[in-house]
């Protein structure tokens, strides 16, 4: 079961909000990284590319459909499904139009987020 | 005389013709006029006292004298001629001029007859001279002054069409005055001045001339230091109350002394040297408005009666143009008063003749057109103010230039309105956004002759409006950040309590009643934003074909979930699809669904209804509960408006979901409205259009 879990990469720059995603994820079954910062996608290696990503539109200091752009143009992590979520009520159209294969409206209900998450992993 | 000796047989005979000779002698000698006998080479050869006494000379003297030498004859044409004359017609009459012995000139009407012998042969010459020099001279200085009589009219009436010339040639006030005293001063008054009365009943000098600036100064200054005695009984104050004109024809030094008011002025006037002086009404529209004084300083200048009436039709023909001049003076200023007003106004003003050129703008019209002034506004034709510019309305669609309202009234609208932006070249969306605002203006005849357009800049409102909605959006989005921890951790609780064993229901419940309330929360949140995009006209729906079956019982359910006081019962069924948004319809029945609970707490029952006319379905929402008065119906539509009655203030709310409710319907081509009385709950209806069956 272990070996079989997905891996879900949190990007957020709200720790509570990267934190209940963690507990919530990890209750489901999936192994959770979370991180604040965009700059450490870019970065993301083979060895340790995760199988979804949650992403958050507005980062402090960095725009997620920048990201997701920059993902979906790389060889490596093109495959990965990313959904993208925001306070930003016009943000759904743009995220799309980056890339993003999915996008939720924060604040959102978590039986609704696990549902959506389920169709990719 | 001489006398002819006769033979004796004709003695008696010639008695009585030496008496005759005599007594003619003695007539020739008695009379008044000169008489001299000349022979054939004019010697004279009698010459009576008459003649003595017009000559000087004394018979004695002139006997035997070449007449002509002796008195200088002057002939009205020659001595041949006059000779001729008496040769072919016997005699000759005309005027004459001799000299007499002390060298002056005597004019004589002479008639002059050749006397001839029995046997017919040329004599002698008889003539006869009268004295007329002076009748001569009294007519010739009745000719002279008949000519200068006529001059002087002449020169008058010229004087006259000068006056009225330069009167017509200016309406402007001062100009008008210094050019009626040019021509006054010197040809008519060395001193010339116009006092008005002014409306304090004060005497102002507006106007005082004379050949030397300095004593201009100099009587100014004299004018201030002794102004005009309002009461005095001669002078401009006379010639003000009475109207007539005051004629001073020779100014003595006694009458210099007697209107002094003091030492000084009577040192005064006695510089200035008056020797005649007139004051004549300066008249408009038959009242006196002030007095014109003509004063000569010349001894040879001395006012008469017909220098009275010329300076009289002066001060008529001045009176009226000062008043034109003052007329056009005041309709100057009301029009600069309205230029100031028109240039001080914040919103331009552009007005536009029937051939779409600029006739007016102001300033601000210049500015907002994107002109640094009038005049360079002025300078170029309507048309390419456009190609200057790009505009579009607020939706950014092109504006045609035939679709702006100045043009859109010339081509016969009464009212024509827009609001347009401008943007420049090289820019990605207008720089400045107006309101246009254009009338037609008819003449008398109703024919439209201008079209007036008022620009209202609209740039620092839209801006506004545009920092708000970035605020409001920036706002929700930080409201929404915290709620969605809130509504995470929250959800973490409910799944962990919700294990087997792990909490109550009580518990459970809290949490369930929690996340309701963060729900609603986000509500409030989106409504807010809602609200500030259907102001800016930005809400966009996301259409699609909806069965609105569906997607009320789906509301219902959701709806049906978080309350436990009512139930929603759903009648009916549409069978129909509609063209719309979806989460929008679903903020429409959700925002119903809960005003129907909300509006009636000692109700358990909320009925929707659906229903299908011809063209469209109908959700109607029925409660129990405490129903809205009449007067409200119309307004709870409108933005914050909230039901004011004292029961109601126990409903809080924003005053919001009615009329974002409203505006979703609309924009779906739909309607909302409602059915109620105070007291006998409510019904609400949403019609939408229905897409036409395919089948």
């Amino acid at each position: 079961m272990q070996s079989k879990a997905k891996k879900i990469l949190v990007v957020d720059d709200d720790p509570d909000i990267l934190e209940f995603l963690q507990v919530i994820l990890e209750e489901e079954g999936y192994l959770v990284a979370t991180t604040e910062k965009g700059e450490y996608l870019e970065q993301l290696h083979n060895g340790g590319l995760p199988d979804f990503i949650l992403l958050d539109v507005l980062l402090s200091g960095k725009d997620g459909r920048e990201i997701v752009k920059y993902l979906k143009r790389q060889a490596e992590t093109r495959h990965i499904p990313v959904m993208m979520f925001s306070a930003h009520p016009s943000a759904e159209q743009t995220a799309r139009e980056a890339g993003a294969d999915d996008f939720i409206a924060k604040p959102f209900d978590i039986e609704v987020l696990l549902t959506r998450i389920a169709r990719y992993c | 005389m001489t006398v002819k000796k006769v033979p004796a047989q004709r003695q008696s005979e010639e008695e009585t013709l030496s008496q005759t000779i005599r007594l003619q002698a003695s007539l020739i000698e008695l009379a008044h006029d000169a008489i001299l006998v000349r022979d054939l080479a004019s010697t004279i050869v009698s010459w009576n006292r008459g003649a003595e006494e017009l000559y000087g000379w004394t018979a004695q003297e002139a006997l035997g004298k070449e007449t002509h030498a002796l008195l200088k004859t002057q002939f009205p044409e020659s001595r041949a001629a006059l000779d001729q004359l008496l040769a072919a017609g016997e005699q000759w009459q005309g005027e004459l001029v001799h000299t007499r012995r002390d060298g002056t000139q005597v004019i004589v009407e002479s008639r002059q007859a050749l006397i001839r012998d029995d046997q017919g042969k040329p004599q002698a010459i008889l003539e006869i001279n009268r004295d007329i020099t002076e009748r001569k001279q009294r007519e010739r200085a009745d000719q002279e002054q008949y000519r200068t009589l006529v001059r002087t009219a002449r020169e008058q009436a010229q004087f006259l069409a000068e006056v009225s010339k330069i009167l017509s040639s200016t309406l402007d006030y001062q100009e008008t005055l210094a050019n009626i005293a040019r021509l006054v001063v010197p040809r008519l008054a060395d001193w010339f001045s116009v006092d008005l009365l002014g409306a304090d009943g004060h005497f102002e000098l507006v106007e005082i001339h004379h050949k030397d600036p300095e004593q201009v100064q100099w009587a100014r200054a004299l004018r201030e230091q002794y102004p005009i005695d309002l009461d005095s009984p001669t002078g401009t104050p006379y010639v003000v109350r009475t109207g007539k004109s005051e004629l001073y024809p020779n100014i003595t030094d006694e009458m210099l002394v007697a209107t002094a008011r003091s030492e000084e002025e009577l040192a005064i006037s006695r510089k200035i040297g008056l020797t005649s002086a007139m004051n004549v009404p300066l008249v408009a529209r038959g009242k006196t408005t002030g007095v014109v004084t003509f004063v000569s300083t010349e001894a040879s200048r001395k006012y008469n009666e017909r220098d009275l009436a010329l300076a009289e039709e002066v001060g008529r023909r001045a009176g009226i143009a000062l008043d034109n001049a003052r007329l056009y003076r005041e309709a100057a200023q009301a029009r600069d008063q309205l230029e100031v007003i028109l240039q001080g106004v914040a919103d331009g003003i552009v007005v536009y003749t029937d051939d779409n050129q600029i006739m007016y703008a102001n300033e601000a019209a210049a500015q907002l057109i994107g002109f640094p002034s009038v005049a360079s506004l002025l300078a170029v034709s309507a048309d390419s103010i456009l190609t200057q510019y790009t505009l579009s309305d607020e939706q950014g669609q092109l504006i045609a230039p035939s679709d702006l309202p100045h043009r859109r009234v010339l081509a016969g609208e009464r009212d024509a309105q827009a609001t347009i932006g401008y943007t420049a070249q090289g820019s990605a969306e207008p720089n400045r956004w107006v309101h246009v605002t254009s009338r037609p203006i008819f003449d008398e005849r109703g024919t439209l002759v201008f079209a007036i357009t008022i620009i209202h800049d609209l740039t620092e409102r839209v801006l506004d409006e545009r920092r708000k909605d970035e605020f409001i959006s920036m706002a929700s989005h930080e409201l929404k950040t915290p709620v969605t921890s809130l509504k995470g951790f929250t959800n973490v609780l409910q799944r962990r309590l919700a294990k087997p064993g792990q909490g109550d229901e009580q518990t459970l419940h809290f949490l369930a009643r929690m996340d309701a309330q963060l729900n609603k929360l986000t509500r409030l949140i989106h409504d807010l934003l809602d609200i500030s995009k259907m102001q800016s006209g930005k809400l966009a729906l996301d259409l699609e074909q909806i069965d609105l079956d569906v997607l009320v019982h789906e509301t219902v359910e959701n709806v049906q979930a978080s309350t436990t006081t009512h139930q929603l019962c759903v009648e009916g069924s549409i069978q129909g699809c509609i063209l719309g948004d979806k989460d929008r319809l679903s903020q429409v029945f959700i925002n119903l669904f809960t005003n129907a609970i909300k509006y009636s707490p000692q109700a358990h029952t909320v009925i929707v209804r659906l229903s299908r006319e011809p063209e469209r379905a109908v959700v109607s929402v029925q409660d129990f509960g405490i129903g809205i008065a009449e007067i409200h119906h119309r307004h709870i539509f409108e933005r914050f408006y909230q039901v004011t009655d004292p029961e109601e203030k126990t409903f809080p709310g924003l005053g919001i979901g009615l009329h974002i409710a409203n505006e979703i319907v609309k924009r779906h081509q739909g309607r909302l409205w409602v059915n109620s009385r105070k007291g006998a709950g409510a019904t609400f209806f949403v019609a939408l259009p229905l897409l036409k069956d395919k089948s």
